[in-house]
């Protein structure tokens, strides 16, 4: 028996179907679609006086290592420490594309702080809550970017998915109705309990790494980076062409290492795998023109120095970038 | 292949469109064709078990009608294929492990025996409903299936082949068998049910499972924070296990199949026979059916009764998984149930008055509370954890922490509103819902809200962090 029905009854299917399926694309493009490209960084680079002859780009692992007051009074030449936080290569490439190069800033030193394998992971942090800020760093026409994400989507129905993107363009405001929810329950939580310490410091301190059982994996295990070995192809990558601007553009690159969070003791230790791509990684930096500065096996930065995961704590931050300026001098004169 | 894939929408969108292009005749291979192809999209190495349940069940079945003589003999055979496979794919590393505890406390060597084999997703739920083939065929329930294909898709349909419901064959081969129809009112429904199922899983569900992993990842949570990783893994264990079966129940319809409920409102029961008359229907009342009346049910006395009810609830928690903590969970409900029968506390329907209303909410409460204990003793496999965690000090809990907790329970009672709802709304006296159906423009308005509401809200709510669904490791 195949399904028949009455044309009033299939008229009212076809409308329930499309109105299911349009209304939603239509309630989110009211204002809240994709981000616009943001003009503001390159605003600011311009307004820059004196022009930074240093730059400093990466996440929360410069963010909780650099302290820009402390490494300023430190610096003869003017630096500039840029926290881009939850980015990875993707973001680093287009703010050093978009608006580093096109601001006529023109810094002797690029830095770039990284973690192990970020460097090659074109895709890490590009999707769900991290997509709108990269959508806020891109041009219209960004066929590199393009390329890669698209390129790395090797489930089997990529375009399909692309275009779901494109007709629900939601993340937007599934961002800002993420942060009303969390900010009702705060308040909720105010008026029960008023007073007390900060909610983000409260949540760090709670969920510190050193309070989890010996049986969870690790903040890598769950950040599910691609675990492959280095490869600087143009098509599987962004830091070929971080490379080839720095090239363009008369920049020095140094990528910085940062130490994780020591496993025993105040020792850091990397599997075989990813010993093997570091070395890899420092060769074909520096037949690029670039330095590669490893701080992994620096057994002077303990465990001390760090809060939760690998962020280093604030009590130590300008102890951190005293140590960093000293290990890197010859870019601040 | 998951419900909450692309992979998912367009193979069913596939389907749909060619299944209800078929005659009949061919509607059951074709459905037959897609539920192997779904189960075996990502492992077809799964189809093996699965096929060797089917092919001899089926034959088993045919042996029994025929030859009565010797069907205690095939219940037996029926028994020992599927309560084998489930032997080696589910329960041989728990056996080995236990057998190797008891060797050493005695001084005896131990032995290394183990098969790294993947269990097959569903085999818990299929290997059910294959038994209760055969047993309903041994009852005279029903006539063996005589096509093969037909007995065939009453094991593998795939909407309800990974997490169920558990089906009766007496239920669902005569869907099977006979010609199906369809209408616009049911694939409306259909469709509704399946976006509230993804809405419970990819909003509720993931959200508050975020939540309830953080907390069972510390070491030493305080109590405050257990707790409400408890209540977080309530809701999580609910909404992700209610979504699966909506979404079941969604797709079987628009396919001219209505599957069996499978929750009613869990927590708002107020006592343990309550509850499980409402949470995972298709498996407790399997259990009930084909373990516990088999066992003499509540006909040989008292005593004989209580042992039966702990037998049934302790296969049932071992059903779920090959860890103590299951078999604990298990006999959990055993004493409680046995405990709520002792003192006399029963369910009693909410009256229009408030002695009732309270009373009744109370009940509820406490029932919920006890509901949340045993889902301690679910969550948590390692038994030096589970220990820990029920001996924390209840005033050890400083004002940050209680603030923590707090914000987070809120936060996860925020992404509860929804079921909370649901359930209320579905426990609206009759006569409201009739008149309200009896008007079919209002009817059909509100459906299309309603609709329009869970699409968008699962596009602007989900979570960031997708999971699995929980039911899938059993």
């Amino acid at each position: 028996m195949t399904a028949k029905f009455a044309s009033r009854e299939r008229l009212w299917l076809g409308v329930f179907v499309a109105v299911v399926l349009l209304l939603p694309a239509i309630l989110g493009r009211t204002g809240l679609s994709r981000g616009e490209f943001d003009v503001t960084p390159l605003s600011e680079l311009k307004a820059m006086n004196p022009k930074p002859e240093v730059v400093l780009i990466g996440d929360s692992m410069l963010g909780t290592r650099i302290d820009p007051e402390v490494l300023d009074r430190l610096s003869d030449a003017p630096v500039f420490v840029n926290i881009l936080e939850g980015s990875a290569s993707a973001r680093w490439y287009l703010y050093l594309k978009n608006y580093l190069a096109e601001s006529g800033v023109n810094p002797k030193h690029v830095v770039v702080f990284f973690r192990d394998r970020y460097l090659t992971d074109p895709v890490f942090r590009t999707s769900a809550q991290y997509q709108e800020l990269l959508h806020q760093a891109m041009k219209p026409d960004e066929p590199v970017v393009d390329r890669l994400l698209e390129g790395q989507d090797s489930t089997r129905f990529a375009k399909l998915a692309k275009f779901f993107e494109w007709l629900y363009p939601s993340q937007q405001l599934r961002e800002r109705v993420a942060d009303y929810v969390v900010l009702r329950a705060q308040k909720i939580t105010d008026s029960v309990t008023p007073d007390g310490t900060d909610f983000d410091v409260a949540l760090d301190r709670t969920f510190d790494i050193d309070l989890l059982r010996s049986d969870m994996p690790s903040e890598l295990a769950s950040e599910n980076l691609n675990q492959a070995a280095f490869d600087p192809s143009p098509d599987k990558s962004f830091l070929p062409h971080i490379v080839e601007l720095a090239k363009q553009n008369g920049w020095h690159l140094t990528f910085y290492r940062v130490k994780r969070r020591p496993q025993e003791g105040d020792i850091r230790t990397d599997e075989p795998e990813l010993i093997d791509y570091i070395a890899d990684l420092r060769e074909y930096l520096n037949a690029n023109g670039a330095d590669l500065v490893d701080v992994t096996n620096d057994d002077t930065l303990g465990m001390k120095f760090y809060s939760d995961g690998d962020h280093v704590s604030e009590e130590m931050r300008p102890r951190y970038t005293e140590q960093f300026f000293e290990r890197n001098r010859e870019l601040f004169q | 292949m998951i419900f909450h894939s692309l992979d998912f929408i367009v193979f069913f969108v596939l389907v749909v469109a060619v299944y209800w292009a078929l005659p009949f005749r061919r509607q059951n291979a074709f459905l037959l064709a897609v539920s192997w192809l779904f189960y075996g999209y990502v492992s077809p190495w799964f189809l093996g078990p699965l096929a060797v349940a089917t092919v001899a069940d089926f034959f088993i079945a045919k042996g029994i009608a025929r030859y009565r003589a010797q069907a205690k003999l095939l219940i037996w055979a029926s028994l020992a294929v599927n309560l084998g496979m489930l032997g080696i794919f589910k329960y041989f590393g728990f056996f080995v492990d236990n057998m190797n505890a008891v060797l050493s406390s005695v001084g005896l060597t131990t032995f290394e025996l183990g098969l790294s084999i993947v269990m097959p997703v569903g085999i818990s739920f299929y290997a059910l409903q294959s038994i209760g083939y055969t047993v309903d065929v041994y009852r005279k329930q029903i006539a063996p299936c005589r096509s093969l294909i037909d007995y065939a898709l009453y094991v593998s349909f795939f909407p309800q082949l990974v997490a169920g419901p558990i089906e009766r064959s007496t239920h669902l081969i005569p869907m099977i068998t006979s010609l199906r129809s369809v209408d616009a009112g049911r694939i409306t429904s259909g469709l509704q049910l399946m976006l509230w199922g993804f809405f419970k899983k990819v909003v509720v569900a993931d959200t508050v499972a975020v939540t309830a992993n953080k907390i069972f990842a510390l070491d030493e949570p305080n109590f405050a924070l257990l707790w409400v990783g408890v209540f977080a893994f309530a809701i999580q264990i609910f909404a992700d296990f209610s979504a699966y079966t909506d979404i079941a129940r969604g797709s079987a319809r628009i396919l001219g199949f209505e599957l069996m409920e499978n929750f009613r409102g869990p927590y708002l029961s107020q006592s343990p026979h309550e509850f499980w008359g409402r949470w995972h229907i298709s498996l407790s009342s399997w259990i009930r059916d084909y373990v516990y009346i088999p066992l003499g049910g509540s006909r040989r006395g008292p005593g004989r009764n209580m042992v039966n009810l702990i037998g049934a609830f302790a296969v049932s928690g071992l059903w779920h998984g090959a860890q103590w903590n299951f078999v604990l969970w298990g006999l959990y409900w055993s004493f409680l149930t046995i405990g709520y029968r002792f003192v006399g506390v029963d369910t009693q329907p909410f009256a229009a008055n408030a002695r009732s209303i309270f009373s009744g909410s109370f009940k509820v409460v406490v029932m919920f509370l006890l509901t949340c204990f045993g889902w301690l003793l679910f969550r948590e496999t390692n038994p030096d954890y589970l220990w820990k965690y029920i001996l924390t000090d209840p005033l050890a809990v400083t004002h940050d922490q209680l603030r923590v907790a707090l914000f987070l329970g809120i936060h996860a009672a925020i992404f509860a509103l929804p079921l909370f709802a649901y359930d209320v709304l579905c426990r609206l006296p009759s006569r409201v819902i009739h008149g309200f159906q009896n008007r079919p423009v209002v009817r059909r308005g509100t459906e299309l809200a309603v609709a329009c509401l869970l699409f968008f809200g699962i596009l602007i709510l989900r979570s960031n962090a997708p999971s699995e669904f929980i039911y899938f490791q059993f």
